[in-house]
């Protein structure tokens, strides 16, 4: 008998702020958390627009000796736990899991030992400490004491969202009653250059659904939710933010990189989730979409919508011009957007369009509104076809 | 001019890791679909190509499409961007 | 959890050190191969540095030559393993409801080091795109997706030595809930120039001339690096009138407790492995081999074998334990390497005597229940289940 999952605390750290409160403060003025490039030393990209969070990392996480993605990751948990928990909690923290998507890892360090290796032929192999995308999870884990499940999925741009799916599954089968899910990623010259050598940076800023969009805005960041299941919650009393009323994933099989243009797997990600949930496309009054700002992501994602979706359709926002595209914890990311959406009962707007691409057929969000919202659905898209739809609901009770 | 197709040939074989030697590839077939069966991605691999090899910018997916026609496409492209003006 | 619901273990194929077919492997079982010096074309030598490798060789007869080259060496050493475990003719039109589930624990170091070389020598002029699409962890997954048509979930875990039995895990998962029918697990992990330098430079390895025999008494430090990709095809749904490989009933993983003399709270081990066994159905004392992470370094080991004893305490009998990475060298993904090994063991109906690492004689026929177990250091140990029909 599959248990009922709910959100009972989030975090978020990214380039618009260190907090949920800080994150929708920015969505509810449109304040772009975009700025010019210059964390890293790279010839090419620098002063392009990315999500940069100007933070204090160190400080505020409170590791020395850490790298970035470690930081922001401890950062979006431990605000989670102190929602969920906020008298301590630590013999049913104990037993939580976490699982997290990530992609880049330390690759910033890493990318320093390969030039030190190759320019002065010096082999430093303690910048490769936080390497594995698995560093995150772990940091996580050991400082906040959990002894569950500790993964690290790694789907490219869906990953955080995948790692709150199955972290769902866990705990709606029986086998965790707590896990913390979330994603993380941050800069790296391999990213910044990988995607501009694929041509999918707008050196002006990403225009998610815009006539005129030239691709992406990296970012970084990281989110992490505490999904437990409700009968836990409950008996704890806990705030329940939100439930996670469906999870699909599915594949194209269509391309290396860019998404089928009928949008299927995404067509078959969301029916999946709907089925699971219960619920009607009707039912659904708000979609956070994938929307990176590249023409073959915006159009495959708007056909898959208006596919599933008849008028009237709801509303559809992309929320990448506040945060950039944060790779594996974009997905984190936006669920977090989504329970915050749910709390204010509030739609974010679609930060960066100015004339929509008439083969984008889509219910755009423009501006910041109030509004009775009760199901929200946020897909995430990412490399080789890999499609995830997660559905929150409002806690009625 | 078939001294420069017989480079682009030996350098479309190195770049794109394809499987067949230069002396294989017809000059004049198409490179994507029949042909060489190239894709999105070679096209991507090709304008890198032609910047680094030849000096030639490509500076968006149109102008590409003039040049990557064939191997004597490409020549003729290359040829005349490097014409004297 | 429904786990009463059978997986049964369809097909299973390696491209490995031991060998890339099961006969190959089997016989590796038996006289396991030795490590050999370690050469990478257009690098400096890295003197008595060995290790093993996989033999590539047969790919171009094997594998169709457009593709080939859109690939590097993990996704090739995966399609090739794929290939052999005959996905098509077992999969047959229920591609929508197939599921792929890939661990690997570093993904394209490959790829990531040619975009990355580039990059650095060209000062970011001149990029290399189609080895960044590579580059990412799930370029398997999704390679395996496309090129068999498989369209359901498409998970990639990347987490050290866990990797493969966690992506095991949810496959599992999925099966178990109706979710998918088939799932398609793998586990690689592929050897790599900076890797084995970065570890040459850590102390990691054994030099060519120590031997590599995991398990055994008097182990010196260090390891030999490997690689290696494995592919099983899972169902619920039986396969009818061929010999089977056993069923897989469960999968685990989590966090350990450290322990300033044992490395591993031995107690918390136990508990974690008795959870796996109880949600199973399983005894402690039906549990008939160990087959381990352990790769020759004698600390390590040494926390293996107290793990086991612990296990051995707590069901009043003998478990044997074997290891299985001086077949293909240490990476993280060889769990997968070592699931292969486990469900031959339970075709053969034995363990044979390459896998021993002390001296142990299990009768013939007297494995049916086999665990395994690995490690990472970083703190995360995983087990998986297996049975025999």
């Amino acid at each position: 008998m599959k248990r009922e999952v709910v959100v009972t605390g989030v975090g978020i750290v990214s380039a618009v702020g260190v907090s949920p409160d800080e994150t929708w403060n920015a969505l509810r003025e449109g304040e772009s958390g975009l700025t010019s490039f210059s964390l890293l030393s790279s010839a090419k990209y620098a002063g392009v627009p990315t999500g940069q969070v100007s933070a204090d990392l160190a400080t505020l996480s409170g590791l020395e000796h850490s790298c970035r993605p470690n930081r922001m990751a401890l950062m979006a948990a431990r605000q989670a736990v102190q929602e969920s928990f906020p008298d301590g909690g630590s013999r049913i923290l104990e037993k939580a899991g976490v699982i997290l998507g990530a992609c880049v890892g330390g690759m910033a360090e890493s990318e320093m030992f390969l030039q030190r290796l190759i320019l002065e032929n010096v082999n430093d192999p303690h910048l490769l400490r936080f390497h594995e995308c698995a560093s995150a999870a772990e940091t996580v884990a050991e400082n906040l004491g959990l002894f569950g499940p500790c993964e690290t999925i790694s789907t490219a741009c869906s990953s955080g969202s995948n790692a709150i799916g199955l972290a769902a599954d866990m705990i709606s089968s029986g086998e965790r009653d707590v896990i913390l899910a979330g994603g993380i990623d941050s800069f790296s010259r391999l990213t910044l250059n990988g995607f501009g050598s694929l041509l999918l940076i707008d050196g002006e800023g990403c225009r998610p659904f815009d006539e005129q969009r030239k691709g992406i805005s990296l970012g970084e960041g990281a989110a992490v939710l505490v999904l437990e299941s409700e009968e836990s919650a409950r008996l704890r009393n806990a705030p329940i933010l939100a439930r996670l009323s469906g999870w699909a994933n599915t594949c194209d099989a269509y391309h290396a990189t860019a998404p089928a243009p009928d949008g299927d797997g995404i067509v078959r990600a969301i029916h999946c989730a709907l089925d699971q949930s219960g619920l009607s496309p009707e039912d659904i009054h708000y979609i956070n979409a994938h929307g990176t700002a590249t023409i073959d992501n915006d159009r495959a994602e708007a056909a898959a919508i208006r596919m599933v979706f008849t008028d009237p359709m709801p509303p559809v926002s992309s929320t990448k011009r506040f945060f950039g595209h944060t790779f594996a914890a974009a997905g984190a990311i936006e669920a977090v957007v989504c329970v915050l959406a749910l709390k204010n009962q509030a739609i974010p707007p679609n930060a960066g369009l100015n004339q929509l691409d008439p083969q984008c057929p889509v219910r755009i969000q423009r501006n910041f509104e109030s509004s009775f919202i009760s199901n929200v659905m946020s897909l995430s898209l990412g490399f080789g076809g890999n499609n995830n739809c997660l559905i929150l609901t409002r806690d009625q009770e | 001019m078939e001294d420069l197709i017989r480079d682009i040939k030996r350098r479309l074989v190195d770049n794109l890791q394809l499987d067949r030697s230069p002396d294989e590839i017809d000059t004049d077939a198409p490179l994507f679909d029949e042909g060489l069966g190239l894709d999105s991605l070679d096209v991507l691999e090709l304008v890198v190509m032609l910047d680094r090899d030849y000096g030639i910018e490509i500076l968006n997916m149109d102008e590409g499409k003039k040049a990557f026609v064939s191997v004597r496409g490409i020549a003729e492209y290359i040829t005349a961007k490097k014409a004297p003006q | 959890m429904p786990f009463d619901i059978s997986v049964e273990i369809l097909n299973i194929a390696v491209t490995s050190p031991a060998g890339n077919t099961l006969e190959a492997l089997s016989s590796a079982m038996e006289y396991p191969p030795l490590p050999s010096s370690l050469s990478f074309p257009g690098r400096e030598p890295l003197d008595g540095v060995a290790g093993l490798c996989c033999d590539l060789s047969q790919t171009r007869e094997l594998l169709n030559p457009l593709k080939i080259r859109r690939w590097g060496r993990l996704q090739t050493m995966c399609m090739l393993a794929a290939q052999k475990a005959s996905l098509p003719e077992i999969l047959n039109g229920r591609e929508a409801q197939t599921g792929v589930y890939v661990g690997t624990g570093m993904g394209s170091l490959g790829e990531t080091a040619i975009f990355l070389e580039n990059m650095i020598r060209q000062k970011e002029s001149f990029p290399k795109p189609a080895h960044f699409v590579n580059s990412v962890h799930n370029a398997v997954g999704s390679t395996l997706g496309l090129e068999f048509g498989l369209k359901g979930e498409n998970i990639t875990v990347a987490h050290r030595e866990i990797s493969f039995d966690a992506a095991l895990g949810h496959a599992l998962s999925a099966l178990r809930q109706g979710r998918m029918k088939y799932a398609v697990v793998c586990g690689a992990d592929e050897m790599n120039y900076f890797h084995v330098l970065a570890g040459s430079a850590l102390g990691l390895w054994k030099t060519k001339k120590q031997s590599f025999k995991p398990l055994a008494t008097g182990n010196s430090r260090g390891t030999f690096p490997g690689e290696g990709a494995s592919v099983c095809v899972l169902s619920t749904e039986k396969k009818t009138g061929q010999s089977s490989f056993g069923n897989v009933l469960g999968a685990k993983c989590a966090r350990y407790k450290r322990d300033s003399r044992t490395y591993i709270k031995l107690s918390h081990a136990g508990d974690f492995l008795e959870e796996l066994l109880s949600d199973a159905g399983v005894q402690t004392s039906e549990v008939d081999l160990i087959l381990s992470g352990a790769n020759g370094d004698g600390r390590l080991d040494a926390v293996y074998l107290g793990v086991g004893a612990e296990l051995e305490r707590r069901s009043g009998k003998k478990i044997p334990q074997a290891a299985f990475k001086h077949l293909c060298g240490d990476y993280r993904a060889a769990s997968g390497f070592g699931f292969a090994v486990a469900a031959l063991c339970l075709r053969l109906g034995r363990v044979p005597g390459g896998l021993w690492g002390q001296e142990t004689h299990l009768p013939d026929g007297s494995v049916k229940t086999i665990l395994l177990y690995q490690l990472s250091r970083s703190g995360v140990h995983s087990a998986c289940l297996l049975r025999s029909l």
